[in-house]
């Protein structure tokens, strides 16, 4: 299904893509961009080459990625709580906005891959 | 034969009605005034968050909460689907 030209392509502009998504990441609080949006480039360009080269060899990294999205959430707790420690409100901004950002993208990179993961094996199991 | 022409001419009345009904909240939405006083209080308030970006700015500092609760949707959706998807065989 996926010929030679797809796969060259893919092999040349996977880290141009996972450049641009890390990019918007952490500019995210100078110019327009942010976690969400960063970590979606990010899980893209991982989706294409899962795509292209098959997931099985994917399948590995799967603990990894769920260990990034529950530590994802407890750090945006504690950051909020972080606030509280300093004898403020919760979720208050001490300079976190990047700290914030990179978590986001982090997570939303995870939880993409994921679900993508997850399903696809799912599609295939059922057969 | 005749019901068929009832039935069509029902369908059509109701999704005029619906075309109406959506044309006329779009322009009365649009012709309100819907610039309050959060949104000069953001921007009065911008050097303080200290992002230049206004989005991220309201994301991340001024509805924070809003934020919060994105990240634990995605977190229960992962959580469903690995729940659902992931058993092994």
């Amino acid at each position: 299904m996926t010929s030679r030209i797809i796969k060259t392509i893919t092999r040349v502009l996977f880290p141009f893509i996972l450049m641009f998504g890390i990019y918007i990441i952490i500019y995210g609080h100078l110019s327009p961009g942010g976690g969400f949006q960063g970590g979606v480039i990010l899980a893209m360009a991982i989706m294409l080459v899962v795509v292209v080269y098959g997931h099985n060899r994917f399948q590995k990294f799967v603990p990894y990625l769920l260990f990034i999205e529950i530590v994802g959430v407890i750090l945006f707790i504690l950051i909020g709580i972080s606030g509280i420690a300093s004898g403020r409100q919760f979720l208050v901004n001490l300079g976190t906005i990047p700290l914030l950002n990179i978590i986001i993208g982090l997570k939303v990179f995870s939880g993409l891959i994921l679900m993508y993961l997850f399903l696809s094996r799912w599609e295939l199991k059922n057969d | 034969m005749k019901g068929e022409i009832v039935k069509k001419f029902v369908v059509a009345s109701v999704l005029s009605l619906l075309g109406i009904i959506i044309i006329t909240s779009t322009m009365l939405t649009y012709s309100t005034n819907l610039t309050s006083e959060i949104s000069e209080y953001c921007l009065e308030n911008l050097s303080l968050t200290g992002a230049i970006n206004v989005v991220c700015a309201i994301l991340l500092d001024f509805r924070a909460y809003d934020t919060l609760g994105e990240v634990l949707i995605i977190f229960v959706t992962i959580s469903g689907v690995v729940l659902l998807a992931g058993r092994k065989k």
